[in-house]
């Protein structure tokens, strides 16, 4: 009698604790912020329509979170490029290996689409 | 001061950031392999839904060191196990004797060399930090003076042991290694190796090799004084054979 009753009693309390356990299981458990590069400008060139400014924290998602999507293959990861240029990006290299027009937007026409315009946003 | 590696794997994502700056850092061929290889000293292995670091634990009392016949390996008082290619002979005895199959040969190559990460121990000594390190995004691979990181490392576990496995791999293994790491998970179900001795390795041939100059002392002596009684007694009689003749 006794002890169906402990039982009894005890059910929504395990529940509870179980519950707790869980909440400040998920609470304690490390979850690793990526500390990402800051975003990169690339100073306009002469004939640029503007700089280009590149931005770790939209492209990483889309790369899967692999820093290996580019790294080392198209950009060196401890020495940051300074200069990029469209002849490089149209034999596949740099930006090009990936803004194509097949695999991310071409590097041909919407020259806003990277470059910052002087006077427009 | 020693330095080393703490490696959390509850906080890596497998980005494959160290495996990049490591590639470069050491001016490695690509690509970058699945496995550790002669040109691949770290990578990031997908185990059991966890992602695991694989590279050289730099032991404080290192095995491949000892058997290096010609001292192409060589501790550093910095902490990194470094190797000379100019020296090896290629006999391969280290990849034959680390506890941790860490060191890799070139098979493909007419003159091979072994490879194996050296913990950037040129960066190391400019004061950097390793380049997997250094580029890590998410800081699941700590550099640091390796007494520190053994403290960090008992502090994670101690403020969540829920989550941690109550131990650090690399304070005893071998001995004690440079790098550290923790873990959510059984190490063994990592493909770490858990039954690597405690002691360092090099002590067990040490036992022997240690006692061979007084061992060859002592039984030197030994021959050499049973030698001379020998010759002495053959004297004697001879000398005494030769009297008994001349005496009657």
């Amino acid at each position: 009698m006794e002890g169906s009753g402990l039982r009894l009693g005890s059910v929504p309390g395990a529940v509870l604790l179980v519950a707790v356990f869980a909440v400040s299981r998920a609470a304690t458990e490390p979850t690793p912020e990526l500390r990402l590069p800051p975003d990169v400008t690339y100073n306009k060139a002469e004939t640029s329509p503007g700089p280009v400014v590149f931005s770790h924290a939209t492209h990483v998602p889309l790369a899967g979170n692999k820093c290996v999507a580019c790294h080392p293959t198209s950009f060196s990861i401890l020495q940051p490029t300074s200069r990029i240029t469209h002849n490089e990006m149209q034999t596949g290299k740099k930006c090009g290996t990936c803004h194509n027009g097949t695999k991310a937007s071409g590097i041909q026409g919407d020259c806003a689409h990277c470059h910052q315009l002087e006077g427009g946003s | 001061m020693s330095v080393g590696l703490l490696f959390d794997s509850t906080r890596c994502i497998g980005c494959g950031a160290c495996s990049a700056a490591c590639k470069e850092a050491n001016a490695l061929p690509l690509p970058i392999e699945e496995h550790p290889t002669a040109y691949t000293w770290t990578v990031v292995e997908r185990v059991d839904g966890v992602n695991v670091r694989r590279l050289c634990f730099h032991c404080a009392q290192p095995t491949c060191v000892s058997v290096c016949p010609v001292s192409a390996l060589r501790k550093t008082p910095e902490g990194p196990v470094v190797y000379d290619a100019a020296r090896c002979i290629g006999c391969r005895y280290c990849i034959m004797a680390c506890p941790f199959g860490v060191p890799k040969y070139q098979w493909d190559r007419a003159i091979p060399i072994v490879g194996k990460c050296v913990l950037c121990a040129d960066r190391v000594a400019r004061g950097l930090p390793t380049a997997c390190a250094a580029v890590c995004p998410t800081g699941a691979t700590l550099f640091g003076e390796r007494n520190g990181l053994v403290r960090e490392a008992r502090r994670r576990i101690a403020a969540n042991p829920d989550t941690y496995v109550d131990h650090v791999y690399g304070v005893t293994e071998a001995g004690g290694t440079s790098v550290l790491m923790l873990s959510a998970v059984a190490f063994e179900r990592l493909g770490m190796k858990t039954d690597v001795p405690r002691r360092p390795l090099p002590l067990l041939t040490w036992q022997i090799l240690s006692k061979v100059p007084s061992f060859v002392g002592v039984f030197g002596a030994l021959l050499f004084g049973i030698h001379w009684i020998t010759k002495r007694r053959d004297a004697v009689r001879a000398y005494e054979a030769e009297h008994r003749e001349n005496a009657p």
